[in-house]
């Protein structure tokens, strides 16, 4: 296992970096084009979430910490924050995907970002630890068995 | 700054070409000069041949101008969109609403095209 850490500030010009990591790590790790894609687009999705909401609207600001760790068949990304809880698993995103068959007028804004974050990985977990929000990102390499496949499918209807 | 625009206005349609990446950071500010730039226009193509990423904040860009282009009766159009943009467009059923082209050229052409349609049939 390799295991790296990276340390940004809470306000939004931490999104390229936190991207450029999750890129080059990725890379590193053999994903495809597709699942870099994926995984980038999720981590992006709720850090976002985590500045814009967590910190910035209740007026606070910190730390966020960001672990990539590497293994033989994935790559685990966490955001660790001190921003008060929040689960992103409480959204309902089914009922943002009702919306998909919606004209656009007709549509609410809002939740997207989460649905994107909850589908795109092979995995995803929140835990609320020692005044820490965890979210945790796992991406699972597609080569490797059909049966990770087979979950991912499930990750996307369910 | 992570994304830049440059924009055109010509006989009634927005020409905008958007280069980097569009996300939580850059997307209010991008919206804001859409919107501000679509004037008195009715349609708007986007040229993203140059976007590589676009999150959930550039959906609701594209949900609130696609929106505003509605009120106006005109149409938006997308030139070049990147596999990547365009399979989350897809999944989120965003795609059916724009056109989509793989050139500004031919973007200008059809959307003049449909423009000259619907006056006809209003």
């Amino acid at each position: 296992m390799n295991m790296r850490t990276l340390i940004v500030p809470s306000d939004l010009s931490s999104l390229d970096l936190v991207a450029d990591l999750v890129l080059e790590e990725a890379r590193e790790a053999g994903l495809d084009q597709r699942e870099t894609y994926q995984l980038r687009l999720a981590v992006d999705e709720i850090l976002t979430n985590i500045i814009n909401y967590g910190y910035l609207a209740n007026g606070l600001s910190g730390q966020i910490h960001v672990h990539a760790e590497r293994y033989d068949e994935s790559l685990v990304i966490t955001l660790e924050d001190t921003s008060p809880p929040y689960d992103p698993c409480q959204r309902d995103t089914a009922r943002v995907a009702e919306d998909f068959d919606k004209p656009l007028e007709e549509r609410q804004i809002g939740g997207l970002g989460i649905y994107f974050a909850l589908q795109a990985v092979s995995e995803f977990r929140y835990e609320y630890r020692d005044g820490r929000n965890r979210n945790i990102f796992i991406m699972r390499r597609s080569r490797l068995t059909s049966s990770t496949t087979s979950d991912q499918q499930d990750v996307v209807h369910s | 700054m992570s994304c830049s625009v440059s924009i055109d206005l010509h006989e009634e349609i927005l020409t905008a070409a958007i280069r980097g990446k569009i996300d939580g950071q850059s997307a209010p500010g991008l919206q804001l000069q859409l919107l501000e730039g679509l004037g008195s226009a009715a349609s708007a193509v986007l040229d993203v041949q140059g976007v590589s990423y676009m999150s959930s904040a550039g959906f609701r860009m594209l949900l609130l101008l696609h929106r505003e282009i509605t009120t106006r009766h005109g149409r938006t159009a997308m030139v070049g969109l990147s596999e990547d943009v365009r399979d989350t467009m897809e999944m989120t059923g965003f795609l059916d609403f724009f056109l989509l082209f793989d050139s500004v050229e031919e973007a200008l052409t059809q959307v003049r095209h449909h423009a000259n349609l619907d006056a006809a049939t209003r």
